[in-house]
């Protein structure tokens, strides 16, 4: 099996490589969007606590939806296609950034905070130079769950005609050929795994930099 | 109104929800003042403190700073022109030494870089700590010296005005005996206001050129160590000295 899946790769390389830059090309735009509108709503709800419940509420409520019927629902509005699966792994990638941004915000000792204040920091200085670097790890672990979350969730968005590695595993899927599914299901495997250990290295060097050790 | 060099608090009256803390509050205080307020927790000292300096806001009344309503003050300028410690010292885990110490100097951006280490290193050996400390974080340090350190940033800006709350209410005996002694040394060298928070009547004593002792949101009494020692006005403030 493993040489069979060895062999594909080998023989259908040029198929390979294009699967897996589209793949990247999806999970990384959706990653991207998600992380700054989920860094975004999450310091916003830390901000405004009034508006914690409500946006915390909406981003709970879409992460419980099936993966499969959102990709569905938004096809009437964006059409099938690669926008599609990257509006519906946006929205997925919400929940684990808002969290844990609002997490690590709160988190945070209030006589810092106190000290911050009485000093003369406008609340900018407080978020740029104290609230956000605090919170870097606690965003950071969100951020690592959501990259490893929404690449692989990118392998269905094939089943709404996007491209990506998904494609192999669907193509596998419907021509009983069993290698081609697990040649695409092992390298959304590996991008997955590789980002988490990149990721995992940053946190620890900016724990490091920042003596952040819990 | 007003005069210059002194904080004035005219009728101020304060609530949290039902609970009035101050009800109209009247105090001055001018400059070289070394003001120890003493009281048991729930009096309101740590909220006159906080009006100072805007972090709260009276319901009614107002608090005049060299004249000046804060009300119509930027809050912003009014807090980095005032030093601020607090008992948890709160300094700032993240950055080192020498970055907590310059943090203001850094907003108000008004001196270059060399200016501001010279500064720092000034303030190290003044709270009484070595210069190799600059370069370590707060985790690394004892609670003295991190309450030091707390003392040497409230300086940074050079402030007209030192509000200290609690400072040393968690630094062990001997530490605190050491603090008290730096606090008076930083005060007759730099001439600065201070307003000194505490629960410690022997602490409120020894610093304070004025005690204030309050209860319940009222001053009980307001005058010099000796005069609060020798004519104290109810039997709260003798029981308080323990005669």
């Amino acid at each position: 099996m493993i040489k069979q899946v060895f062999q594909i790769y080998y023989e259908r390389g040029d198929f390979f490589i294009k699967l897996t830059l589209e793949h990247l090309k999806i999970s990384g735009s959706a990653i991207i969007l998600g992380a700054i509108i989920g860094l975004i709503l999450g310091v916003v709800i830390s901000e405004y606590k009034k508006t914690s419940p409500v946006i915390l509420g909406m981003t709970n409520f879409i992460y419980t939806i099936p993966s499969i019927s959102l990709l569905g629902l938004l096809i009437p509005f964006s059409g099938i296609g690669n926008t599609t699966a990257i509006i519906a792994l946006t929205v997925y990638a919400l929940l684990p950034m808002v969290r844990n941004t609002h997490a690590g915000i709160v988190s945070i000792d209030p006589a810092i905070i106190e000290a911050a204040k009485g000093m003369g920091s406008t609340p900018f200085d407080i978020l740029y130079k104290i609230k956000l670097p605090l919170a870097t790890t606690v965003i950071l672990a969100g951020f690592k769950n959501m990259v490893v979350m929404t690449i692989a969730l990118a392998g269905i968005a094939s089943f709404i005609g996007a491209g990506g590695l998904g494609v192999a595993i669907y193509r596998g899927i419907t021509t009983n050929n069993m290698v081609m599914t697990v040649a695409g299901s092992l390298l959304i495997a590996f991008l997955a795994l590789f980002s988490d250990f990149l990721i995992g290295g940053l946190e620890k060097s900016v724990e490091r930099k920042w003596r952040l050790k819990r | 109104m007003g005069n210059q060099d002194c904080i004035i608090f005219e009728n101020v009256s304060k609530s949290y929800g039902e609970n009035r803390i101050l009800s109209n509050f009247n105090l001055t205080i001018c400059k070289v003042d070394f003001l120890a307020i003493i009281g048991s927790s729930g009096c309101g000292k740590t909220t006159v403190l906080k009006l100072i300096n805007g972090l709260l806001t009276p319901d009614s009344g107002r608090i005049f700073v060299n004249g000046e309503d804060i009300a119509k003050m930027d809050q912003i300028q009014l807090r980095r022109k005032m030093g601020y410690v607090i008992q948890e010292v709160g300094l700032f885990p993240h950055m080192s030494i020498g970055k907590n110490i310059a943090y203001v100097p850094n907003l108000i951006k008004e001196d270059d870089k060399n200016g501001i280490s010279n500064k720092v290193k000034e303030l190290i050996s003044m709270v009484g700590l070595d210069e190799e400390i600059i370069s370590r974080y707060p985790s690394e340090l004892s609670g003295g010296q991190r309450q030091r350190v707390g003392l040497a940033r409230a300086l940074a800006a050079s402030p007209e005005v030192l509000l200290m709350d609690e400072p040393f209410g968690a630094v062990d005996e001997i530490n605190r005996k050491l603090l008290q002694e730096e606090i008076l040394k930083i005060y007759k060298k730099l001439n600065v206001m201070i307003v000194f928070i505490t629960h410690d009547i022997k602490e409120a004593l020894k610093l304070g050129t004025r005690v204030l002792v309050m209860d319940k949101g009222e001053i009980i009494q307001i005058g010099t160590p000796s005069e609060i020692k020798q004519h104290p006005k109810t039997d709260f403030v003798r029981e308080l000295i323990g005669v």
